[in-house]
């Protein structure tokens, strides 16, 4: 496996992902049940859907939302906490989107993993 | 065809002639409307007519089981039935009988010489291994005492010694299983007192048990003696741990002999076996593919035959008579049914239908189908409903969902509750064929659980919660009521509590109260100068709850006044909507004083109450209001519901109990003066008609009985009187169980004027009859019972509801600590972009938590407080539930429990 990450060292996450990927596609057996690849598939649509929502949620400053924002316990200057409240609100909003994309990422995996169980029982 | 009452049953008699009642019962079983009523519930099992045709059926049964067993042992496919095959001819019968007969015996044959076979085999296999073994070990010794005729001159001087050893030297050899091989060794050193040399080496591959065919270890082993006395011990010793001795001849030559002729019969023996397992496999693969066809043809005539045996035999032993309860809407689908087979089996006589009156209870029958059957199945587990009587498994439809949705009220969780639903309805084909005693309960339930994750979507648009999250779809109506200009710093609060007060709309002024001076934005329970514009916009938010409460500190304050409240009003409604239900059951079953006797008295005393109580509720919520103009309206000056509730009870007006709240509040009465003379003589006026109504509850019923009573003695001597004494048939109450053979003058032209007349009446009829067996004192102790129930209930179960509120707080407070230590952490435990990867890790946790915590276990909860309410304190308002179930002669559920079996 490691073959194919050596070249890649310069390159970018999401390539070391992509390779990663592709030699877990290359594995002819698969390294979870049909049960675990079910549920996995299901968390990660569930995880898709809700995190891009609650990406969007945050990108829109949305109030609900407020308490789970990271910010400092007290605040003397208001701009100040309007920046804070601003950058947090967009750095949840972008981490949740990236969630959402590492779960695009199982559900890939987790799907192949399905189709291969499925494919394995077939045969026998 | 409704499930509001129980089909309308009628009791039938059924003549069918001896060679015309096979066919006919089988059309009966195919048609499954009729059940019978056993009619020799006194003869044993053998001593019926047909019990030898269920010993062939049971007989046949137990060779189905067989062949089962073998073919699912020999792993072939059984073919599922596409359609369900007719009850076969009697002639059929013994067709299959012997077909079945013959398939055992051949089966059992075979597998009497496969295992014949199979241990020679492995006796051969062991023998072949033993020798393999032993060629090993005597190899060695060979080659130590050399027996070989090239022995050297050198060694010629010791020769006559070896030669001497060797030939007292013997051995033997075979095979022991490995678990005794330590044990066997040691015995043998012990026994030959270390004279025996013994060698034990494990088999590398596990052998095969011929009966069982089990893998087995076993071991090979070689042991060397001297001497007749240690030969007899050592054979005794292999007896005792049942090793098998295999002769190893001592010359090589004879050996290698040997081990061919082994290596040959092995090799004839394994084509042989081989043969064996295809005929076997042949036969076994013709038997799966009738095997279901077969299964259910000896279901149906058993089922038959069973039925017969409840028949009784006509005095002329010509036909055979039965009883039994027909629906009247299927009536007409019997006789077809009976008359294609009277015509199928070329009788001469059709068989005869006729109605008998009777006074018997008939049994309680609801057409359901699938999306009802979940519901009334949650009635029947609590009673099955009385003949005719109205039947809670309608509104349960309903009522059942909604309330439970009041307590799982969470749009989310609701989701996903509806989706997996919704996925079980819409695969229900594929789905009923999976096995599963838990997955077989909830998917009997889909249709319920379907409704109630639609019902909880709604509450949690009303709660506004989602994922303890709420969604501000038209507008918060609160608003951050500071100006933002000329105000900075500590006037924002900022952090400490109240950071949320400040964040709500970072950018928007309702300039409506330049002076506010209040730090509380959300809270007007408590804040006294309060002033009409403050933080609210004046009119509310559209529909359900406002999403600026998710956030606020007193959300669970103002939530349960709100939920505690609904969840009285909805109890009063259910429970009265109970009490008026009796009203049906009252004017069906012609029970007209009973309206005045019991359901006047029983709403009576609930309404002037906990109706009372209801009406203040919405008065409170109407009158008082935080957007109210006078002082004495405002929210602080609403009085508590509940202190004047038990005041009105213990009738306690008194100047402290009737204190405003505070000065500026005026009065404590909620309409009228402010005196209070309008409400407190209705409050008197309330009191003292419930108290009243019990002593009508409790003495009504008993004293009309005992009027009854009068009135029947008066006329009964009256009538002996005049002499004559001929009603034996009116007044017996021994006499409900029909006549058979006596009513046959019953044509079916007449009887429906009968049945019409009747119609309704079982019921009065039990009434009538128990009336008689009763004493005054029972009704009176029955009805006493009942009253101080009823009146106890009517409190208790009031407060009962309060568990929608408890359920449905303790749900939302789960969600949202749930969101508070697992997302929250996930948002906030990693700084910068990584928290993108604590995001990923702890959803996964919080998903799971969702869908095990508060999915199954809160809506597991729920569900068993719903059904509480449902037959506790719903039903028990108007329910009977001492019916007994319609169980009619259907091939169907026959079939069926073979499948489950």
């Amino acid at each position: 496996m490691t073959i194919g990450i050596t070249p890649s060292l310069t390159s970018s996450y999401t390539d070391c992902l992509l390779i990663c990927l592709s030699v877990l596609l290359q594995e002819k057996m698969p390294f979870c049940g049909p049960k675990c690849s079910l549920c996995c598939t299901i968390v990660s649509i569930w995880g898709i859907v809700q995190l891009v929502l609650m990406g969007v949620f945050f990108y829109t400053h949305s109030v609900a939302l407020a308490e789970d924002l990271t910010l400092k316990e007290h605040y003397d200057d208001l701009n100040e906490f309007y920046k804070d409240v601003n950058a947090s609100y967009e750095q949840n909003a972008y981490n949740c989107w990236i969630a959402a994309f590492i779960y695009l990422v199982t559900l890939c995996v987790s799907v192949h993993q399905f189709w291969l169980n499925n494919r394995v029982s077939y045969q026998v | 065809m409704s499930i509001f009452r129980s089909e309308k049953m009628s009791l039938y008699q059924l003549f069918l002639q001896n060679e015309s009642a096979y066919r006919c019962m089988s059309e009966l079983g195919e048609l499954g409307c009729v059940e019978f009523r056993d009619l020799n519930s006194e003869a044993t099992a053998f001593q019926r007519t047909f019990s030898a045709e269920v010993t062939r059926c049971n007989e046949m049964e137990r060779k189905l089981r067989y062949l089962e067993g073998q073919i699912v042992k020999e792993d072939i496919k059984i073919e599922e039935l596409l359609d369900m095959p007719a009850a076969p001819l009697p002639k059929e019968m013994v067709d299959l009988e012997a077909a079945l007969d013959k398939m055992e015996s051949e089966l059992r044959e075979i597998n009497v010489n496969a295992e014949a076979l199979n241990k020679n085999f492995g006796s051969l296999t062991e023998m072949k291994l033993t020798l393999q073994n032993a060629e090993n070990y005597l190899a060695d010794r060979d080659g130590i005492f050399g027996v070989n005729e090239t022995t050297s001159a050198a060694v010629a001087p010791e020769e006559g010694m070896t030669q001497l050893n060797m030939q007292r030297f013997r051995f033997v050899t075979g095979v022991v299983s490995t678990e005794k091989a330590q044990g066997f060794e040691r015995m043998l050193w012990r026994a030959g007192r270390g004279n025996i040399y013994l060698r034990i080496s494990p088999l590398a591959e596990p052998l095969k048990d011929p009966v069982t065919g089990n893998d087995v270890h076993k071991s090979v082993f070689i042991a060397f003696y001297q001497g007749e006395q240690l030969k007899g011990r050592v054979k005794k010793i292999c007896e005792g741990y049942h090793a098998a001795l295999y002769p190893c001849p001592e010359s090589v030559g004879l050996r290698r002999e040997t081990s061919v002729g082994v290596y040959s019969r092995l090799q004839d023996l394994k084509t042989i076996l081989d043969q064996t397992k295809e005929h076997r496999h042949r036969v076994l693969v013709a038997a799966a593919k009738h095997l279901r066809t077969w299964i259910v043809k000896v279901r149906k005539i058993k089922g038959i035959f069973h039925t017969l045996n409840m028949l009784s035999v006509d005095v002329t032993s010509k036909a055979l008579v039965a009883e039994c309860w027909i629906p009247d809407v299927d009536v007409y689908k019997v006789r077809l049914a009976l008359k294609q087979g009277s015509e199928a089996s070329d009788s001469a006589f059709p068989p005869i239908l006729n109605e008998l009156p009777t006074n018997a209870k008939p049994p309680t029958y609801f057409r359901t189908n699938k999306f009802t059957h979940g519901f009334q199945a949650l009635v029947n587990a609590y009673g099955i409903a009385n003949y005719r009587e109205v039947n809670p498994g309608l509104y349960t439809i309903i009522t059942f969902p909604f309330l439970f949705a009041v307590m799982f009220g969470d749009g989310g969780h609701a989701l996903i509750v509806t989706m997996f639903a919704s996925w079980m309805c819409l695969n229900e084909e594929k789905l009923s064929k999976v096995k599963g005693e838990v997955f077989g309960i909830i998917f009997g339930g889909r249709y319920i659980i379907l409704l109630m994750g639609i019902f909880s979507i709604y509450t949690g648009f009303i709660y506004n919660d989602f994922f303890a999250k709420a969604f501000n779809i038209f507008g918060s109506a609160w608003v951050v009521n500071y100006r933002s200009e000329g105000r900075p710093g500590e006037e924002y609060l900022i952090g400490e509590g109240s950071m949320e007060s400040a964040m709500l709309v970072p950018d928007r002024h309702y300039d409506v109260c330049p002076n506010r001076t209040t730090s509380k934005a959300y809270d007007f329970d408590n804040a006294t100068d309060f002033q009409s514009c403050g933080h609210y916009r004046q009119y509310p938010y559209p529909f359900g709850v406002d999403p600026v409460w998710v956030i606020a500190e007193n959300k669970i304050v103002f939530l349960n006044s709100y939920k505690m409240k609904l969840s009285i009003i909805l109890g009063v409604f259910h429970m009265s909507f109970g009490v008026f239900l009796n009203l049906w059951n009252f004017t069906y079953f012609k029970r007209r004083v009973s309206i005045l006797l019991e359901f006047l008295p029983r709403i009576l005393f609930f309404w002037p109450l906990f109706g009372y109580m209801m009406s203040l509720m919405f008065l409170k919520w109407v009158k008082y209001g935080a957007n109210k103009e006078e002082r004495e309206l405002k929210s602080d000056c609403a009085p508590s519901i509940l202190i004047t509730f038990i005041n009105m009870m213990l009738l306690s007006y008194s100047e402290e109990k009737t204190r405003p709240p505070n000065e500026e509040c005026k009065t404590v009465f909620m309409f009228g003066d402010d005196e209070g003379v309008t409400q407190k003589t209705l409050q008197i006026a309330f009191v003292l008609i419930a108290v009243l109504s019990v002593p009508v509850l409790l003495f009504g019923t008993p004293i009309q009985f005992k009027m009854k009573m009068n009135r029947m003695n008066k006329a009964k001597n009256n009538y002996s009187h005049s002499g004559s004494l001929g009603s034996s048939g009116h007044g017996d109450p021994a006499d409900r169980e029909p006549i058979v053979n006596s009513t046959l003058h019953v044509e079916s032209g007449g009887k429906h004027d009968v049945h019409d007349g009747h119609s309704g009446d079982y019921d009065q009829n039990q009434g009538s009859n128990d009336d008689e067996h009763n004493t005054f004192g029972d009704v009176m102790i029955y009805q006493a019972i009942h009253t101080i129930e009823y009146v106890l209930e009517c409190i208790s179960h009031t407060a009962s509801y309060l568990r929608l509120w408890a359920l449905s707080l303790a749900h939302s407070q789960l969600s949202e600590v749930l969101w508070f230590m697992v997302l929250r952490i996930g948002f906030k435990a990693l700084p910068g972009y990584l928290g993108s990867i604590s995001i990923f890790l702890t959803f996964a946790f919080w998903a799971g938590a969702t869908v095990s915590i508060l999915i199954a276990m809160e809506g597991m909860s729920a569900f068993l407080h719903t059904l509480r309410l449902h037959w506790v304190e719903f039903q028990s308002k108007f329910y009977k539930g001492e019916g007994v179930k319609f169980h009619a002669f259907h091939f169907k559920r026959v079939t069926d429990d073979a499948k489950d079996d």
